[in-house]
């Protein structure tokens, strides 16, 4: 017995240099748990997607936050709810969060940041799902994961790592080092300050975080300098993050929004457990309305207004939400699908400008206000 | 499901291990090995259990008639069925989509439409097919005799460690291993097949998957601003790398966990880079995939017996052939074809001797730099697209030029640097590296990520190569301190510098 232990004497000794040393590092520096995850890429000169980023820091920040509603969904809550005018509409002991960060999220994305606060939040009571009619469920935005929707290459869906890092049985693996994987890998790949500071001598910091926000296919994927997360506009980016909570003005390039009919596809899939087909939008609605359920809460389900128009090429999903409607009561859809507002209040078809912004934080507010005094908080 | 995954590091392999370990001694042990291996291969999709299922099968029918037959012509129709169906079933497989859109494309030149058909490949499909195949081969030529329990059969053939890249193994070397009762694995053979899985884990996640980063991103690059001096260099030997230690990497994995279980794998590599001319590549490349193409394809051709001509022709057809296992694409068999033609100027001329003769281990040293470059040539052709091929080789071509012109703007310096003081020409010299590496950031960035990764890969590599083996061979060899921290620096490797990004192996795809 001794001689076949005795085999494993390098894997015992070093399974004890890792527990003395991940034990150390907790209880000396007792990591954040968001940081000790695997969510960002720190990879070797390529920057951080900008919504994985947001996404981020947004859990980071509010993770116990103790909110009453919390709001998900693409980036036109994003950029269109600012939670200081909606809670102007409530009363004062209800607090509201914007969660909300992008389509590359997708539905299953909005889910699980839905799920996670719910989890970590007991005074949650209300779920609202902010989404537009440009993103609505499609496949790659609800069972599938890595998706690449648009914008630069290599910026896919990423919304199943939400789970997998912050609420899944793995993160039991992740250990008081993770916590310090930036300030390894900027040691090791850029030699510490030696690197960074012969690339900031020769390069200068090429990009702000609202640029790098907007990077598209002519931006090289050469970061070196990790522009996004050592920039210096960075921390007054989360300063003015926790400041709104959890709202950024738009900054879009402005480019022509055009009055024009909505087009929104309804795909399908075969639904074994009712043995038919179903539209990905009503598997999504009734999947929001189950998570809702669970955590004793009310789903809101908010669309932002477009400057398209209703017709033909959108008449199927409005009856299906009318229908998701009708059959749950207990869901709040303070507004119809589709609300047309003039085309030169977008900055892109899902952004409102941000000189807008407060009137659709108005009109959200006035409709959860509604939804609050009715059933209560 | 992937090795590089948490679900089968800690669920899967610890599962499947431990039911093995209940059932080692009964005659359910294999059939919860097949299972186990059915729900490996399948639990991404079902339908590639199909053509598993189609070759499997066949291939074990016509084993048993071939075997049992003593009419030549019969044995003979049968294993033509066999090499037939195999063939055809990976043919339509893999290059149905290849040939219908290059069909598609020549078509609408004419005005014709015609779409293209698109299939999915089943993951393993070449690798599968291969090893049934030999199966019936080797029973045809009384090498082997058929093993009479399909489920031994099955479990042969979709033996989860080795399933989706190999290595190949032939039914004569792992059939009898799996339908026995096999002793338990030694402790020593543990620790050293968990030694196997974690150095395989850093080879793939940590070397491989970051020299795919760098690939990737200067192929991205490629489209935008085209490639500046030099980083098609990068570009060829990050993607040298990635390659060997992506596909290394699976085979390293794949061994260890095969030795959990009792079964020893064939070794598929050993350290190739090191080779000195194309045949010692490929007797340290991919070795269970040249053996099978030598055993099976090339001496049935002829081999070298029948003249020089003969040979060279030979060595040709079989590297085309092997180019074309690897992918649908002219590129792969260009590639199998640069390879052909290495193989034949080597038997014409055996350069690396000449140099070794008169050099001695510099020659040694100079043969193995060339050889090496001479393979990379060849990854070229593997990785790129046509469209992205004369870009990567407009921008090797350009390296020396950028280099010029930064000497030869420091030239008139240092001369007069001499005469001032030796101090002077340090300095100049370390002026001329800032302002290459000034004009030329990009380039300069990716080769210290090259140089960053590839580091961990010669020092093993080269130990490895030093021993006549691989890094995990050497692991018996350590002193128990050095393997403590060989465990520490290869798991905290992994934690730090994984790429995070889900990448599957490359050979997954062939």
């Amino acid at each position: 017995m001794s001689s076949f232990i005795s085999h494993f004497k390098a894997w015992v000794a070093a399974a004890l240099i890792v527990v003395f040393a991940e034990g150390a590092l907790y209880a000396l520096y007792q990591p954040n748990p968001i940081d000790r995850t695997n969510f960002l890429q720190f990879a070797f000169s390529r920057a951080e997607p900008a919504q994985r980023l947001f996404t981020f820091h947004k859990i980071r920040s509010f993770e116990h936050a103790n909110p009453t509603i919390v709001q998900s969904g693409d980036s036109s809550g994003f950029y269109g709810i600012d939670p200081r005018i909606v809670m102007t509409h409530l009363p004062s002991d209800v607090t509201y969060l914007n969660m909300s960060c992008c389509a590359n999220l997708g539905f299953r994305g909005y889910y699980n940041i839905l799920e996670f606060m719910a989890q970590r939040n007991p005074s949650l009571r209300y779920m609202v799902l902010y989404i537009t009619t440009y993103t609505m469920p499609r496949p790659e935005l609800w069972d599938a994961d890595g998706a690449n929707l648009w914008g630069p290459p290599g910026l896919e869906v990423f919304g199943k790592a939400i789970y997998t890092e912050f609420m899944g049985p793995w993160t039991i693996l992740h250990l008081p080092s993770l916590g310090f994987r930036r300030q390894v890998t900027n040691f090791v790949y850029y030699l510490g300050p030696l690197v960074f500071n012969v690339g900031s001598q020769i390069k200068g910091v090429r990009r702000s975080v609202g640029e790098a926000a907007d990077q598209d296919e002519s931006d090289p994927p050469v970061d070196i300098l990790r522009s996004a997360t050592n920039s210096p506009e960075y921390s007054d980016f989360l300063r003015m993050y926790r400041k709104t909570r959890g709202w950024m003005p738009e900054s879009d390039q402005r480019g022509g929004v055009y009055a024009v009919e909505c087009d929104i596809a309804m795909p399908r899939f075969f639904d074994f457990k009712t043995m038919s087909y179903k539209t990905y939008l009503q598997e999504v609605l009734d999947g929001f309305a189950d998570l809702a359920s669970r955590y004793k809460a009310t789903l809101v389900i908010a669309f932002q207004p477009v400057a398209c128009f209703p017709g033909a090429k959108n008449a199927e999903a409005r009856t299906i939400v009318e229908q998701f409607k009708r059959s749950h009561p207990d869901v709040e859809i303070p507004f119809p699908l589709i609300e047309t507002w003039p085309a030169d209040m977008f900055s892109v078809p899902a952004h409102v400008r941000h000189e807008y912004a407060d009137r659709v934080g108005d009109r959200l507010g006035k409709a959860m206000a509604a939804i609050v005094a009715r059933r209560g908080y | 499901m992937q090795f590089n995954s948490f679900s089968f590091i800690f669920v899967f392999l610890p599962v499947t291990l431990a039911g093995y370990l209940l059932l080692r001694k009964t005659r359910f042990a294999n059939a919860f090995i097949f299972i186990a291996s059915i729900f490996f291969y399948a639990s991404s999709a079902l339908w590639y259990l199909l053509p598993l299922f189609a070759t499997a099968l066949l291939d074990f029918i016509v084993g048993q008639y071939i075997a049992d037959s003593k009419d030549d012509r019969f044995r003979s129709h049968m294993l033509w069925l066999s090499v037939v169906a195999n063939l055809a079933l990976l043919s339509v497989f893999k290059y149905t989509t290849w040939l219908t859109g290059d069909l598609s494309r020549g078509l609408a030149v004419y005005g014709i439409a015609f779409s293209p058909i698109t299939l999915a490949l089943p993951p393993a499909i070449s690798f599968y097919t291969f090893q049934s195949m030999s199966y019936t081969i080797d029973i045809y030529r009384r090498e082997f005799k058929p093993y009479r329990s399909v489920i031994d059969y099955l479990s042969f053939v979709s033996f989860f460690p080795h399933l989706v890249a190999g290595p190949i193994m032939r039914a004569r070397d792992l059939l009898p291993q799996l339908a026995r009762i096999r002793d338990l694995p030694s402790a020593s053979k543990v620790s050293v097949a968990l030694f196997m899985i974690l150095f395989g884990l850093f080879q793939k996640t940590v070397l491989a998957d970051n020299f795919g980063l760098i690939v990737e991103s200067i192929q991205r690059l490629i489209p935008v601003n085209g490639l500046t001096p030099g980083l098609g260099l990068v570009f060829t030997y990050a993607f040298a790398f990635q390659i060997y230690c992506d596909f290394a990497a699976y085979t390293t994995i794949a061994r260890g966990v095969a030795r959990l279980f009792g079964v020893e794998l064939i070794r598929n590599f050993l350290t190739p880079y090191f080779s000195s001319n194309p045949s010692e590549f490929w007797s340290r490349w991919h070795i269970s995939l040249s053996s099978w193409l030598r055993d099976y394809l090339y001496i049935p051709l002829g081999g070298s017996r029948d003249g020089r001509l003969m040979t060279l022709r030979n060595l040709m057809i079989t590297m085309l052939l092997g180019g074309l296992w690897h992918g649908a694409g002219v590129f792969f068999i260009l590639w199998g074809l640069w390879h052909g033609l290495l193989l034949v100027l080597y038997r014409l001329l055996p350069i690396d001797s000449i140099v070794v003769r008169h050099l001695g281990r510099l020659g040694k040293l100079l043969s193995i730099v060339i050889f090496f470059h001479l393979t990379c040539i060849g990854w070229i052709f593997f990785r790129a697209t046509p469209e992205q091929f004369m870009p990567i080789v407009r921008s090797i071509m350009e390296l020396p030029g950028a280099v010029a012109s930064i000497v030869i703007a420091y030239e008139p310096y240092l001369g007069w640097s001499l005469i001032i003081h030796p101090w002077t020409l340090v300095t100049i010299l370390v002026g001329m590296v800032k302002g290459f590496v000034s004009a030329n950031w990009t380039f300069s960035i990716y080769c210290w990520g090259l140089l960053l990764f590839a580091l961990p890969l010669w020092i093993t590599d080269y130990l490895g190569w030093r021993k006549q083996g691989e890094f995990p061979d050497l692991f018996e060899a350590m002193s128990w301190p050095v393997r403590t921290v060989a465990i520490l620096v290869l798991l905290y490797g992994i934690i730090f510098f994984a790429r995070r990004e889900a990448n599957e192996f490359i050979y997954f795809a062939f």
